[in-house]
């Protein structure tokens, strides 16, 4: 994967197929969390993208409480628009090729790759321990496979950020 | 009440020190450590939503790292929960406290 930048601030990103189907599967699940109602995600899922510590102190409790949540899910929804937009245009499932991130959509995407990784790793209970590269040789299954995409876009955050 | 005059409405003390507490900048906006958002990643946030310069950004983003929580912002309840409600939404752990008086 390259990743580079155009005059306009566009990113432009070559992807290899693989990483091109790694990536639409993750934007895929991810639109569809984000589409989940908060109160029926996984209760780890929930708490990481919604959770509510540190409201209850500051005394925002009940209908306020709800209407953060709500505030938090909209936002989250309001990205769908550009997801569409990005699978429609990767590479087709099986081809690498170079895709265009305009420039606008760079810190939705950025997000929307960040709130995986939250997703995934609440999914599994994942720790500090657990990102160690030699962790997730050991890993096995669905934990690896979560591993993996979390380190993944770990890389595509990364280059896009430095680019 | 008496014939012809109108009784204004008067605030009771706890509301007084409520309206105060609200516009007053004594609401912390707090960032905490967690293992999966990237160090980098969590520059860009704080430039993005509070207007951070770069060294200020990763100044504080070492302080979330190495000390497990920085204080990012010290405003109204208002201004507060709203840094406190972007910052959740790019996924930072962020929550909001009152400053001791």
């Amino acid at each position: 994967m390259r990743v580079s930048q155009e005059g306009a601030g566009d990113r432009q990103i070559e992807f290899a197929a693989p990483e091109a189907a790694l990536l639409r599967q993750a934007l895929q699940s991810t639109a569809e969390a984000y589409e989940t109602d908060p109160s029926e995600l996984d209760p780890m899922v929930g708490n990481a993208w919604y959770g509510q510590s540190g409201l209850r102190e500051a005394g925002i409790r009940g209908e306020d409480a709800a209407h953060w949540v709500a505030g938090l899910h909209e936002a989250r929804m309001g990205r769908g628009a550009a997801m569409k937009s990005w699978l429609k245009t990767l590479p087709p499932v099986g081809q690498a090729g170079r895709w265009v991130l305009p420039k606008d959509e760079v810190e939705s995407f950025l997000a929307t790759c960040n709130d995986h990784r939250l997703r995934r790793a609440a999914e599994f209970d994942l720790g500090e321990g657990d990102l160690e590269v030699r962790a997730m040789e050991k890993a096995k299954g669905d934990k690896r496979i979560a591993l993996v995409e979390i380190h993944f876009l770990a890389w595509i955050i990364e280059l896009i950020l430095h680019e | 009440m008496k014939s012809g005059t109108i009784e204004l409405p008067t605030e009771s003390p706890t509301q007084e020190a409520d309206f105060s507490e609200a516009f007053a900048k004594g609401w912390r906006v707090l960032v905490w450590n967690d293992p999966i958002n990237l160090m980098s990643y969590v520059v860009f946030v704080f430039q993005k939503v509070l207007g951070f310069d770069e060294p200020k950004a990763k100044k504080h983003m070492l302080e979330v790292h190495e000390q497990g929580r920085s204080m990012v912002a010290m405003e109204t309840r208002e201004k507060a929960e709203m840094y406190c409600q972007r910052l959740q939404e790019f996924g930072l752990k962020s929550t909001l406290e009152v400053a001791p008086a």
